[in-house]
């Protein structure tokens, strides 16, 4: 750790991130000067920004990136990265982002921009798998034949990229994890209180994140983030495709 | 010389990001509290090393 250039964190949460850098036997009290932390997991904006603050303190330069893209991409070097933080860490960090990253944007001189465009995505993306789920399980109530339902829709204005995404899970009755619901759980809650602390209301994410919460309640939190299906069909009646996870 | 690169947090993206940055010709440590994704990373690089080798 002493030796590295650059640290590329990608820890679950913030309170993890913040484990790492600042807990016991903390990196940043053995980075060498002038080296840049980049901070890849999703978390409150206030936290990218106090973390921030935090190490510059010491010398060092803290680059919040959360990354968008799934393993598929990580693997390629293909991610997108949301980028913020000064330019010197910028600097630092542009080899590392150079190599894990199709697209880096660069969204502004402070930590914390970065993640909040990527809860803007978390909003989005945890609202969607929600609405294909609801949708494809009350397709299975009516007994439509759900392969020809993925047909249409994709080739339809309801469709999404969740819906293309996360539904062939569905249709294969294979909720390995790919994305947990957990995720969900923790960052719908995110955006819950950050939209409490700005006084702006979140229907669809309160709806949405009340169905991840029942999901994991069931048993199905490290299970595919698909898995709201399953917990529709359970409340329904609804039968879907054979399942490895009963 | 190639920047050094410590990843911390070798799960489903970490892993991935991890290879990248390796195969772009980065010098990579992986870190993680869990003892087998760091030996499926180091499995992962000693395989290509081994893949480069060959005539």
């Amino acid at each position: 750790m002493t030796g590295a250039d650059i640290i590329v964190s990608i820890v679950v949460s913030g309170a993890q991130t913040e484990a790492v850098l600042f807990g016991p036997n903390g990196v940043a009290g053995a980075m060498k000067p002038g080296a840049a932390f980049i901070s890849s997991a999703t978390m409150d904006p206030a936290i990218a920004r106090d973390l921030a603050q935090r190490l510059e303190a010491l010398g060092l330069h803290y680059l919040d990136a959360p990354i968008s893209g799934g393993a598929a991409k990580a693997a390629k070097g293909e991610l997108t990265i949301m980028a913020s933080g000064s330019p010197q860490a910028f600097a630092a960090a542009r080899p590392a982002l150079d190599a894990m990253a199709a697209k880096v944007y660069e969204l502004g001189g402070t930590a914390g921009t970065g993640a909040a465009f990527k809860m803007i995505n978390q909003l989005l993306a945890g609202v969607h798998i929600a609405a294909a789920c609801e949708a494809i399980a009350f397709a299975a109530k009516q007994g439509l034949d759900l392969d020809k339902v993925y047909e249409v829709i994709t080739a339809s204005a309801g469709n999404s990229w969740m819906f293309e995404n996360r539904i062939p899970h569905v249709l294969a009755g294979d909720y390995a994890p790919l994305s947990a619901i957990e995720i969900f759980v923790k960052d719908l809650g995110i955006v819950q209180d950050m939209a409490r602390a700005e006084r702006y209301p979140v229907p669809l994410v309160a709806a949405a994140l009340q169905m991840y919460l029942a999901a994991s309640g069931a048993g199905m939190g490290r299970d595919d983030d698909s898995s709201l299906a399953r917990l529709y069909a359970q409340l329904s009646g609804a039968t879907l495709p054979g399942t490895n996870n009963p | 010389m190639a920047s050094k690169i410590a990843v911390l947090g070798l799960g489903s993206m970490g892993f991935g990001m991890a290879c990248s940055m390796k195969s772009a010709g980065l010098d990579v440590l992986g870190y993680d509290v869990a003892p087998p994704a760091v030996e499926r990373f180091v499995a992962r690089a000693v395989a290509e090393r081994e893949r480069q080798a060959r005539p």
